[in-house]
């Protein structure tokens, strides 16, 4: 194998936000799960220059305040779901349990999956759900956008030349109940699947906030704020005809409007079934469900 | 690139392309073929040891980040004490057959046991979620991890 590859050590956010600065071209290694088999198999060429996130202590941090939690770009998987309950929301943590296995856990990071842009992600939906915020810096300049905006409807992440996720802040929601499910769909790549996931929030029965969030059923995960409008202020148990209309409800907005976009009818109708069920145990565990 | 670390407790210095897997730092430049080969992408858990004690899949590990890290293969852990815990959960339990997984299988094991000594069989289940086994059948091999377990407890005394 030949390689010219010069690996850069930044040690802190700012000497590697002078590095990005200076060679706009080089690769940023996180975990490199998703990039070494690209490079090793050739289907990338080996980067003139790596940034290899590794000693960047900071983006390694997670923290929280009363009212987000912070996690750094770099932290993986398994030391996010280290810090459990209650400081990580049950559904990210479901969603982190549900991906790939402990050694790959080890080592991939939050920031490499946000940045892989992979609508089918297991994590995506659950960041999505709650409104996650990204933190991207660049030498001049830092902005915090909504992951609702990072990723595009046609799956391409909005980062720009010299630009680098830092941060990710998870705000907290007071939810009675959250509901994590995933399936997969190509037995080839264990990376595709389609995943599902809800919180509710009652008062007395009645729906103060419910949102719900799908993965692996178009290019981006799929949260419609208009469909689960639709919720608040409504009674639980939910009638049966009720849950029907709600579900056909839903089909009409996960059909995407081009026709070229439309996802497999396996994920729609497994996410359609997910809905239901999340429903069928609400109405079930109603006595259950505090508030 | 020059790469040094500890390689089953012992310094080594080695000259690699940057970009190279550590599966095949292990099996070609130190001829230690106990951690397999086969998927090369993460998939099948053949490849697996511990890099500073952390389970990682050697075939998606490049050289660059060995640098200064401690490296602990089937090799390495065989030359404990210990592992004689996992030779006799392995072979009384049948949890072996033809046997081309099983030394991952074990790096598995050591990374669930070494941080947990009383595992669910759930967490079995979930630390072994990324190691494929086509002979053996998964129940064996799940009871052999529980028997290790107890025999690790035993051999520290805690129940
Ligand atoms: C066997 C296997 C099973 C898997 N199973 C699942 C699964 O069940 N569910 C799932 O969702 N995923 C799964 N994955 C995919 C995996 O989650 C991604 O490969 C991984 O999370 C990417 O993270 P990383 O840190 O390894 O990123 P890297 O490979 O290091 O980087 C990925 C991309 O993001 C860029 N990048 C990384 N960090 C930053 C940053 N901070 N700022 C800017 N750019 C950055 C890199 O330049 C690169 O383009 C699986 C992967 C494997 C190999």
């Amino acid at each position: 194998m030949s390689d010219d590859s010069i690996i850069l050590r930044p040690q802190n956010i700012h000497e590697l936000l002078v590095m990005a600065n200076e060679y706009p071209l080089a690769v940023i290694y996180a975990g490199g799960t998703s990039l070494f088999p690209q490079i090793s198999s050739g289907l990338k060429e080996i980067p003139s220059h790596t940034i290899s996130l590794e000693h960047v202590q900071e983006m390694n941090h997670i923290s929280r305040t009363e009212k987000y939690l912070e996690i750094g770009a770099r932290a993986n998987l398994e030391k996010i779901y280290s810090i459990g309950p209650p400081v990580i929301p049950d559904t990210l943590l479901k969603a982190i349990r549900e991906t790939a296995s402990p050694s790959i856990r080890n080592i991939s990071s939050i920031g490499g999956i946000i940045c892989s842009g992979k609508g089918s992600s297991s994590i995506l939906a659950p960041l999505y759900l709650f409104d996650t915020l990204l933190e991207i810096r660049s030498l001049s300049r830092s902005r915090w956008i909504p992951i609702s905006r990072f990723i595009s409807e046609k799956g391409s992440i909005q980062l720009r030349e010299k630009e680098v996720l830092t941060r990710i802040r998870i705000p907290f929601g007071e939810w009675n109940y959250q509901n994590y499910r995933k399936s997969l769909y190509n037995s080839k790549s264990r990376d595709e699947s389609l995943s599902f996931c809800a919180c509710i929030r009652l008062s007395k029965n009645i729906i103060l906030d419910l949102r719900f969030a799908f993965g692996g059923v178009s290019k981006r995960p799929f949260r419609n704020r208009e469909f689960e409008i639709l919720f608040l202020g409504k009674k639980i148990p939910f009638r049966t005809e009720e849950l029907n209309a709600l579900i056909s409800e839903l089909q009409f907005y996960l059909s995407p409007k081009d026709e070229k976009e439309k996802p497999i009818a396996y994920q729609t109708r497994c996410a359609l079934e997910y809905c239901r069920y999340f429903f069928e145990e609400i109405n079930l565990g109603i006595h259950h469900i505090p508030g | 690139m020059t790469i040094e670390f500890i390689l089953n407790n012992k310094k080594v210095k080695i000259e690699s392309p940057a970009y190279q897997s550590l599966l095949d730092i292990l099996r070609i430049d130190f001829n230690l073929m106990g951690t397999k080969s086969s998927c090369r992408s993460g998939e099948c858990g053949a490849c697996l040891v511990l890099v500073n004690r952390d389970l990682v899949n050697s075939c998606l590990y490049p050289a660059f980040k060995v640098h200064n890290k401690e490296v602990l293969t089937i090799e390495g852990l065989a030359s404990l004490k210990e592992y004689q815990i996992y030779e006799n959960a392995f072979t009384e339990l049948e949890a072996t057959n033809c046997g081309f997984c099983t030394p991952a299988l074990i790096m598995a094991t050591e990374g669930l046991l070494s941080h947990n000594n009383n595992p669910s069989d759930e967490e079995i289940k979930d630390a072994l979620s990324g190691n494929i086994c086509l002979c053996t059948g998964y129940d064996k091999i799940l009871l052999a991890v529980k028997e290790a377990a107890k025999l690790k407890r035993k051999k520290k005394n805690v129940r």
